[in-house]
């Protein structure tokens, strides 16, 4: 028996939400509702696992769903979401690459000095368990090769676990470039509620849904 | 370790100690049904359909899905969320 709770006990609890035909705002401010929602305090953000034909294992993609153009304290609370993830399923130091378009900070293209921050934070100790990489580009976080014709030597090039994009559009067009262009199968939902929650669009097909509905199950622990 | 593959996760899955619930929220959409019904079938999660039992049941029908003891019946969206946002509290808690 619940002792917290006896209203719902005969119908036996739920381990994790699905979004059906209903508007995605309208579920989410059930989850968010201060008193009786899901919230944890963390931030949430929407984590996506991609398997890709010509890439030796699964590839994490976040946040290209949820939070729109988040700050440095937010993506570390996304890239702390994703390796949560990872390592609830099993991972130990899950590799992460903070995606810009080069590897070199500049002022003018605020993500490298985000990813750089992210970077630091890593090698401090605050942005723990996982090793980050950033800022690097989506060549060199796919290939070694194309990072060793660069010179770029890191642990993460061509064996990245976790992608973490600058804004919502670099991650939704990147989801959608490996699911529409290159073959890719996906899985997602949203983490940082106390339960998982499958959130795929409407136009999204019954394998996809069936492979989130299994990410969630593997990830409730 | 590392997921090389989502038959890898698949696999994890099937190794829990007990079988996961998910309660789909405004349950009368075809493609969500269908996933929920393989996951069943493959014996990856259980389910409570939460919604208009009427609507549920005609694609419920359609998808040969025997479902009968676990539609909670709730009308309007909102209502479904919350009902499924307090199912889910429960489990929650006991964690």
């Amino acid at each position: 028996m619940c002792p917290a709770c006896s209203c719902t006990i005969h119908e036996g609890g739920a381990d994790f939400l699905m979004k059906g035909k209903i508007q995605t705002a309208d579920l989410l401010s059930a989850v968010v509702n201060k008193e009786e929602g899901l919230r944890t305090g963390k931030v949430m953000s929407h984590v996506v696992f991609n398997e890709i034909p010509n890439y030796h294992k699964l590839l994490v993609l976040t946040d290209g769903g949820m939070m729109m153009y988040p700050d440095l304290n937010k993506k570390k609370e996304i890239c702390e979401n994703a390796v949560g993830t990872l390592r609830t399923l099993g991972y130990d130091k899950p590799k992460v690459a903070v995606l810009a378009a080069v590897e070199k900070v500049n002022p003018k293209m605020p993500e490298t000095v985000d990813a750089d921050a992210l970077k630091t934070m890593n090698k401090s100790g605050e942005l723990a368990d996982c090793i980050v990489e950033g800022p690097i580009s989506y060549d060199l976080t796919m290939s070694k090769e194309s990072a060793a014709i660069k010179g770029f030597e890191s642990p993460v090039t061509g064996d990245a676990d976790i992608v973490l994009v600058p804004n919502i559009t670099v991650g939704n067009v990147l989801g959608k470039s490996l699911i529409y262009s290159a073959g890719a199968k996906m899985a997602g939902f949203i983490v940082g509620a106390k339960v998982p929650i499958v959130l795929t669009s409407r136009g999204s097909t019954s394998e996809e849904k069936y492979l989130s509905l299994v990410l969630s199950a593997a990830a409730t622990k | 370790m590392v997921l090389n593959n989502f038959d890898e996760l698949i696999e994890q899955v099937k190794g829990l100690d007990s079988v996961r619930k998910v309660a789909v929220v405004c349950a009368h959409d075809e493609h969500t049904l269908e996933a929920v019904q393989q996951a069943e079938k493959d014996g990856l999660v259980e389910s409570v359909l939460i919604g208009d039992k009427d609507q549920i049941q005609v694609i419920l029908d359609k998808l040969q899905f025997n479902k009968k003891e676990a539609i909670i019946h709730v009308e309007g969206d909102a209502a479904c969320a919350q009902r499924a946002v307090a199912l889910s509290m429960k489990a929650a808690q006991i964690s």
